[in-house]
Parts: C-alpha cells; structure tokens; sequence
C-alpha cells in the first residue's frame, strides 16, 4: 500500500532512534483480571442508549470538559525534540551536501507545459568526490500524483544502492524518493513537499550501515527550475 | 507556461489507515466497546502494571475504557489510531492516581509535604507508553515489513543479513523500513499537521 506520506529525514531519524530503545520489559503483556469489561459495561449500562442499541452521541449528556490532555497524547506531547547528537550530525550533514553543492553545474531546464517538467543533469564539471559519470534526465509530470521519472545515460556504481531525492535549497530539509534498482525508473513525488519548495533532486550512495538517512555521499545533483 | 507548478496535494488527500474498528468507536457503536477492550485492554493494562500494583491497575484500565466512552466523540480516528488515544487516557489517569496518594498522605499527615509525581517519573511514563505502542504497531504491521523490521530494529540485522536472510533485494528493504517507519509514526498520531 502507498501511503501517500513521507517522512522528513531528521523525523526519520528520531524513529528510529526511538524503535531501537525498545527493550524486553516493553514487550510484556498483562491480561487484564477475569470479569474486568463487565464491571466497565455495568458502568456505562445506565447510559441513554437509542432505539439502535447504540448510545447516540445526540443523546448523550454533554460530557463534562476532559482534562485537556485527555487524549491529547498523539499530537505534542511525545514528539520529541531531536538530541543535541542528532542536531550535530544533522547539521554536519547539510554542511557537506552545501559544500558538494558549490561544485555541481545542476541540472537544466529543456521543456515545460502545464503538466510536465523535463530537465537534464550536467554533472561534468563537479567536482564531488564520487559524481557519476554520466547524466541523468528526470521528468516530473502531474496525473492523479505527481511522478519523477529518471533515465541515466550510464549504469550506476555497483555495489551499493543509489537513493533519490528531493532537498530544499537551503538544506534545511530533505525528503526521500526512494532507490534506484534495475529496472526501476519512475517514482512517487510525495505529498506534503511541493517540487517548488525541494528543488534540489540528489542522487546519493547508501550504503548497509542501517542508517537511512542521507550518507552524504552525494553522485549527482541538480535544481528543478523553469526555464 | 514552463514553470513547474506546485502539486495540489494537501494532508487531506493523505491515504489514512483508518481501521473498522476505529471508525466505529467514533461514530458510537457501544458493540466496538468490548472490541476495543479485547484489543486494547491488555496493552492499557499493561502500562498501568508498570506503574502501580495489579489492584489499582484494574481500577485504572476500567476507568480509562469508561472514560474513553463517555468521551469518544473527541476521538479523530483520522489524526491517529485507538492505541495511543486510550494511553494517553492511561498515562493521566495514572498521574492522577499518584497525586491522590499525595494528597490523601497530606491529609491524614503520613508524609509531610509529600511531593507530586515528579516531572521526570511524568516523562519516563510517557516514554514507556511509546515503546509500548510502539511494539504493539509493529506487531501490526504487514508480514514482511514486520519481519523485515523486526530484523533491523530488534534483532540488529544489517540490511544485507536480511536480504540473505530472506531472499528480499537490499533496495526493497531499505524502501520497507522507511515506509514501515512512516506507517508506525502515522499510526500513532503523530504526523505533522
């Protein structure tokens, strides 16, 4: 299932920060004491119940005002700050994509209408230490979601896996838009990151280091703009 | 005109994994009550039973499941799932059961001056309750992006022992794990608004 989300790569990385401390104790369950949903049924059976067998929220008494943090968990509350760390690594990771950014001639415009983008990647004057030899044209056209298919001029590094993605351009933020496996040209532009906000379109080497987020080993990059 | 044009893409258009049964709590069916209990009650449970004895444990899971019906027109199945609305219902009942010990001990003098649940047990509790729900959104997750994740996260996997391990391309993991991460964050409320 597709589901329309992606997440921004520092919220990406406090994920999984936060799925890596679950621990043995967090995994224990406890039934609840025989009889205990009874007692809760007797609770609420006095409750007006409509003709459907349903309490009807229509005649149902008011509640009373809930502690604002009623079921207020969700939104705030456990949102965490990123750590001191991860600002560190964060901003040591931008730096480093600022600095490649300084030598890539980017990529250039050819044709535009009202549904589609095409442009190309000039990548012969960059000067990162891993730029891809080669150039990639990307198209970004709108249907029912917007699609950003790739075609490269020359075969991808083997050996470890090549991301794709979308990166504003005064770094400060930066989404994924997936691998690049044989065979695979085309992919979702996500909800939620106007092309005209992440312009910058990455390729970069990912290596198995379990870390998704951005290696920093950028091959290509490029700006969407118009012409 | 050859100026890339914004998508007109807003939260709304979002694909939200609503299930029957959350939908139902909202709209008021007391039958999905004991659904609700039956798959929720022992992780309510559970996060009391980490926090107090087994006797005040069973008072907290009723009221929080009393509490959860008589307000479940506040529910918004479309801003989270079930799981962490009822918690969070858990989490401050339990507080509240901690500042009535306090307050009792005050009033008949047992302990001077006996202090609230300090903000760090409150931030501790709160932590428990996310790595609770965490697993149990896991656990929830389709088969092989709970194996895949449960590979990485829990038993430390690299993404190329689990592509050996399960015969999955390397690339397809890397996209299962971030779209496992972005369903387990959506499925506990907790996106960007």
């Amino acid at each position: 299932m597709d589901w329309g989300i992606s997440m921004p790569d520092h919220e990406l990385q406090e994920w999984m920060t936060l799925i890596q401390s679950v621990s043995e104790p967090d995994r224990i369950r406890h039934v609840p004491p025989p009889g205990l949903f009874d007692l809760i049924a007797a609770e609420i059976a006095d409750d007006p119940i409509d003709h459907a067998g349903s309490i009807a929220a229509r005649t149902f008494p008011e509640p009373e005002p809930a502690p604002e943090r009623v079921g207020d968990l969700p939104k705030e509350r456990n949102r965490r700050a990123p750590s001191a760390q991860r600002q560190h690594r964060r901003r040591l990771l931008l730096a480093s994509i600022a600095a490649a950014c300084a030598f890539v001639a980017g990529f250039v415009l050819l044709r535009g209408d009202d549904t589609t983008v095409t442009f190309v990647a000039e990548t012969t004057n960059s000067t990162m230490p891993e730029a891809f030899d080669g150039t990639a044209t990307a198209t970004l056209t709108s249907g029912d979601r917007w699609t950003l298919s790739i075609d490269l001029s020359e075969s991808l590094p083997e050996g470890e896996p090549v991301e794709i993605w979308a990166i504003k351009p005064d770094l400060s933020d930066m989404v994924s838009l997936g691998i690049i496996e044989p065979g695979t040209s085309e992919f979702d532009w996500p909800a939620g990151f106007p092309p005209t906000e992440y312009s910058l379109i990455d390729l970069s080497i990912e290596p198995d280091d379990g870390n998704p987020a951005h290696s920093g080993r950028s091959i290509l990059r490029g700006e969407l703009r118009s012409v | 005109m050859a100026l890339l044009a914004p998508p007109d893409i807003q939260p709304d258009d979002f694909d939200v994994d609503v299930t029957p049964l959350e939908s139902s709590f909202a709209a008021g069916d007391n039958r999905v009550l004991k659904d609700a209990y039956d798959k929720h009650g022992s992780l309510v449970y559970s996060l009391c039973r980490r926090a107090v004895d087994e006797a005040a444990a069973s008072d907290i899971t009723q009221e929080v499941f009393i509490a959860a019906w008589r307000n479940r027109t506040k529910y918004d199945p479309t801003k989270g799932g079930l799981a962490p609305w009822l918690t969070g219902i858990a989490r401050n009942k339990i507080i509240d059961h901690f500042r009535a010990i306090g307050r009792e001990n005050r009033r008949v003098d047992k302990v001077k001056n006996a202090p609230p649940l300090a903000e760090s047990s409150e931030r501790r509790l709160d932590e428990i309750s996310l790595r609770m729900l965490l697993v149990d959104a896991v656990s929830e997750l389709p088969e092989r992006s709970r194996a895949v994740v449960s590979m990485a996260f829990f038993d430390d996997l690299t993404h190329v022992e689990i592509a050996a391990r399960t015969g999955i391309p390397l690339g397809t993991i890397k996209s299962d794990i971030r779209r496992s991460l972005e369903r387990l964050r959506h499925g506990l409320g907790y996106l960007d608004a």
